[in-house]
C-alpha cells in the first residue's frame, strides 16, 4: 500500500507533461507497424528504434520504449492472422488459429479478439509486476557477487535451453560463442586487454546495440530478401471486435494464460515465444471437450490464450529487469540498454539510485496499454495496405535504419563495422542451426558474469573455494539450480518435438 | 502437409528468437558447426592462458575466457558426437555437392551479391565523404555522403530484387531515407554516420 502513493506522484509527473504521452504514443504505432511486419522481431524493432531515444529526455525515453514494447508484441498478431506469418516468434499460435479463421471470412473476429487478449493480458503482467515487485526487490537485495555470478550463468543457460529446445547444447554454445565476445576488451578489475588484437577500438569492448542489429537485422535481411517466396495478402478482413458476452467465457483461461506468461518473462532467457506456446499448450490440455476440437483449426479460446500469455509477458520480464539487472529477454535487454544510455542504473538498488522509476515505468506500461488498445484498432486497415507490400520491397530499406541505429549509439563507424559483422555471423550461426538469441543475451551478462566471478573469488581466496559454497547458502541453490537446468536440457533432449506433435 | 507448415513459419520468423527446426539442419551442418566451434573454443584456451596474470589466479583476467573455452569445446565434442551418431559422416558429401550446388545454387549466388552489395554499401558509407548545404530559412538544409550512398546503394539493390522500375525503387528510396535523416538529424538532433 505505501507505494500507492508514489503512483499517484508519479501519474501525476506523466499526466502534465504531454510531450511524454506523445512518445509513448508514438512508440505504440511504430512498434505496432513494426511488430505487423513479417519477420521484423520485437527485439529488432527495440534494437533499431534505441536510436531514437538519444536525443530524448529520460522520461520520454522510457515511455518511448514501452511504448514500442508494447506495440511490438501484439503486432506480431496482425501478419501473423492476415497473411500466415507471424510478424513476431510468440505470434506462432495465433497464426495457426487466426489464419484458420481469416479463412473462413472471420479475418477480423480474430484479430479483434486478439487485440482484446493483448490488452487484458498486459494488464495482468503489470497487476502481477505491482504485486510481486517488492519481494523480487528484497530477494534481489540477498544477491552478491557470486549469487549474481551464478544468476547471470543460469540466464544464458536457460536461454540456450528453451531457444533450442530439440538440442539445448547448440543454444548453450550460441550463449557461450556470445561469452566470448563479451569478452573482448580491458578487464574491469586488472585493466589488462584481452582478445583485442591491439586495436584501440577493441579496447573499449564490442558494444551490445550494434551486434544486436547485425544479428537481429542484417542476417534477417541475408536470409530472406534472396528467397522467392512472397506472402500473399487477404483484401477482406470483415468484422474487427468481439463482444463482451463472447470474451466472457474466456475470463478464466485468460487469467491463467496471464500467470504463465507473466511468471515465465520474469525467468531470465525465457521469452515470450516460450510464454504464447506453453500457455496455448496448456490451454488446449484444459479446454472443453467441444473446445478441444476447435484447436489447431480455428479456435477464438485458442488465441486468447496465447496473446495474453506473449502480452502478460512484457509486465513479466521487466520484473528481473528492473530488481535485478537481468533482463527477462532479448527485448526487455533492449530496454536495459536504453536505460542504461540514460545513466539508469537498474538492479537490487534501483530504489536507492532512482526513487520512483518503478513506479514511472508502471504507469508507463499502464499508459502504453491503453495506447496499444486504440491505436491497434485503428492501425487495421493501414496495416492492411502495407501488407500488400512484398517483402523484397521492405527488407532493404531496413539497410539504411540499421546503419543508423548502430551509429546513433556511440556516433562511432566502428559499431557499424561491428554490425556488418554479427549480421554475417548472425546469418552462419542460423545456417547451422544455432540459436542467436542465448548468444545476444551472453553479450549482455558476460562483463556482469566475468567480473562478478572473480570479484567473489577475491573475496574468499583466503576460506579456498570451496568454502564459497557452503558459506553463500542462497548461492548453493542457484548453483544446484544452474546445475538442474543443465541436466535438465540434456535428459529432455526431443520431449518438445513430441508434444507438439501430440 | 504439417512439415510444409513448421518450414514456412521458420522461413519468415525471426531467425533470433525462433528455433531452427531440427529437420532443416543437417549432421553434417552440425558436424561442421561442431568444427568451427571446437577450433574457436581451442584458439580462446590458447589465447587465455598466454593474457598477463596481474594479482592470483583466482581474479586472472582469462580465468573466466578459459573456463569457457574449455567447456565450449566440451560441447563442440557432444554436438560432433551427436551428429556423428546421426549419420553425419556418410551424408557429409552428399549434402554438400547435392544440396549446396545444385539446388541452392540461384539462391546463394543472389544471397552472396546481397552481402557484396551491403558490404559495399557499409564501406562507401565510410570512405566517401559528401557534403552539400542547401540554404533554407531557418537553417541550412544538409545533404550528406549517408543520404547519397544510401539512396543510390538501396535503389540497386531494390532494383535487383524487388524489380520494380528504376524511378520507383529511386522514390521509395528516397523518401524514406530523406524521412530518416529529417527525423534523426532535424528531430533528435543525431549526426549522421558520415561525420565523423
Amino acid at each position: 500500500m505505501e507505494a500507492l502513493p508514489q503512483i499517484q506522484e508519479q501519474f501525476l509527473i506523466i499526466l502534465q507533461n504531454p510531450w511524454l504521452w506523445v512518445t509513448c504514443l508514438s512508440g505504440v504505432t511504430l512498434g505496432i507497424l513494426w511488430g505487423a511486419m513479417p519477420g521484423l522481431s520485437t527485439t529488432m524493432a527495440m534494437t533499431l528504434l534505441i536510436g531514437l531515444t538519444v536525443g530524448m529526455s529520460q522520461s520520454a525515453a522510457i515511455m518511448f520504449m514501452l511504448g514500442v514494447y508494447t506495440g511490438c508484441v501484439f503486432g506480431g498478431a496482425i501478419s501473423a492472422v492476415l497473411v500466415n506469418i507471424p510478424g513476431t516468434p510468440d505470434a506462432v499460435p495465433t497464426m495457426i488459429e487466426g489464419y484458420a479463421l481469416a479463412r473462413r471470412g472471420d479475418g477480423g473476429l480474430a484479430l479483434g479478439t486478439a487485440i482484446s487478449a493483448s490488452f487484458l493480458g498486459n494488464w495482468v503482467g503489470i497487476l502481477l509486476l505491482i504485486a510481486l515487485i517488492p519481494a523480487v526487490l528484497f530477494l534481489a537485495l540477498q544477491f552478491r557477487s557470486w549469487e549474481m555470478f551464478l544468476l547471470s550463468l543460469w540466464g544464458i543457460a536457460i536461454c540456450g535451453s528453451m531457444s533450442s529446445m530439440d538440442m539445448p547444447i547448440k543454444g548453450w554454445i550460441s550463449g557461450w560463442i556470445g561469452l566470448l565476445i563479451s569478452f573482448v576488451g580491458l578487464d574491469a578489475i586488472h585493466g589488462v586487454s584481452r582478445f583485442t588484437l591491439d586495436s584501440f577500438y577493441l579496447s573499449d569492448g564490442i558494444g551490445f546495440i550494434p551486434v544486436l542489429i547485425g544479428l537481429f537485422g542484417i542476417s534477417e535481411i541475408l536470409r530472406v530478401l534472396p528467397q522467392k517466396s512472397p506472402p500473399k495478402i487477404p483484401s477482406n478482413v470483415g468484422r474487427v471486435l468481439p463482444s463482451l458476452q463472447a470474451f466472457k467465457k474466456y475470463m478464466a483461461p485468460s487469467f491463467r494464460s496471464g500467470i504463465i506468461g507473466t511468471i515465465i518473462g520474469a525467468i531470465p532467457g525465457a521469452g515470450a515465444n516460450v510464454a504464447s506456446f506453453f500457455a496455448y499448450d496448456v490451454g488446449r490440455r484444459r479446454a472443453s471437450k467441444e473446445e478441444k476440437k476447435k484447436w489447431g483449426k480455428g479456435s477464438y479460446e485458442a488465441i486468447v490464450c496465447a496473446e495474453v500469455a506473449n502480452n502478460a509477458n512484457v509486465g513479466g520480464s521487466m520484473l528481473p529487469t528492473l530488481a535485478l539487472g537481468i533482463p527477462g529477454n532479448a527485448a526487455a535487454a533492449a530496454i536495459l540498454a536504453a536505460l542504461q544510455l540514460k545513466n539508469v542504473v537498474v538492479g537490487p538498488l534501483i530504489q536507492i539510485e532512482n526513487p520512483g522509476l518503478i513506479y514511472f515505468i508502471y504507469i508507463g506500461l499502464i499508459i502504453a496499454n491503453f495506447f496499444m488498445y486504440g491505436m491497434a484498432i485503428a492501425l487495421i486497415k493501414p496495416c492492411v495496405k502495407l501488407f500488400s507490400l512484398p517483402k523484397t520491397l521492405l527488407m532493404p530499406l531496413i539497410l539504411p535504419i540499421c546503419i543508423l541505429g548502430s551509429f546513433a549509439v556511440n556516433l562511432s563507424f566502428f559499431d557499424v563495422y561491428v554490425m556488418l559483422i554479427a549480421g554475417l555471423l548472425g546469418y552462419v550461426l542460423h545456417q547451422l542451426g544455432f540459436p542467436l538469441a542465448p548468444l545476444v543475451l551472453a553479450v549482455i551478462l558476460g562483463p556482469l558474469a566475468d567480473e562478478n566471478l572473480r570479484r567473489a573469488l577475491l573475496v574468499f581466496e583466503d576460506s579456498g573455494f570451496f568454502n564459497v559454497l557452503w558459506d553463500r547458502k542462497l548461492g548453493t541453490i542457484l548453483l544446484l539450480i544452474v546445475i538442474y537446468t543443465f541436466y535438465d536440457g540434456i535428459f529432455r533432449r526431443g520431449k518438445p518435438q513430441e508434444i507438439i506433435n501430440d | 502437409m504439417k512439415t510444409q507448415k513448421n518450414m514456412s513459419v521458420e522461413e519468415t520468423t525471426p531467425s533470433g528468437s525462433a528455433k531452427c527446426p531440427e529437420e532443416m539442419i543437417s549432421p553434417g551442418k552440425n558436424l561442421l558447426g561442431a568444427a568451427l566451434v571446437g577450433l574457436l573454443a581451442m584458439l580462446t584456451m590458447f589465447f587465455s592462458l598466454r593474457l598477463s596474470v596481474p594479482g592470483s589466479l583466482y581474479t586472472a583476467p582469462g580465468l573466466l575466457p578459459f573456463i569457457v573455452g574449455a567447456t565450449l569445446l566440451l560441447m563442440a565434442f557432444i554436438l560432433a558426437v551427436q551428429a556423428i551418431q546421426a549419420g553425419a559422416l556418410s551424408n557429409l558429401g552428399k549434402v554438400s555437392i547435392s544440396s549446396s550446388i545444385l539446388h541452392w545454387s540461384e539462391e546463394a549466388q543472389r544471397r552472396l551479391l546481397l552481402a557484396v552489395l551491403i558490404v559495399a554499401y557499409v564501406l562507401l558509407v565510410a570512405f566517401v565523404n559528401i557534403d552539400f548545404r542547401i540554404p533554407f530559412i531557418p537553417f541550412n538544409y544538409q545533404i550528406s555522403s549517408y543520404e547519397v550512398i544510401s539512396v543510390i546503394m538501396v535503389t540497386y539493390i531494390l532494383k535487383i530484387f524487388w524489380k520494380g522500375s528504376l524511378v520507383q525503387c529511386l522514390l521509395i528510396t528516397t523518401v524514406l531515407v530523406e524521412s530518416l535523416t529529417i527525423i534523426f538529424r532535424y528531430g533528435f538532433g543525431i549526426l549522421m554516420p558520415e561525420t565523423f
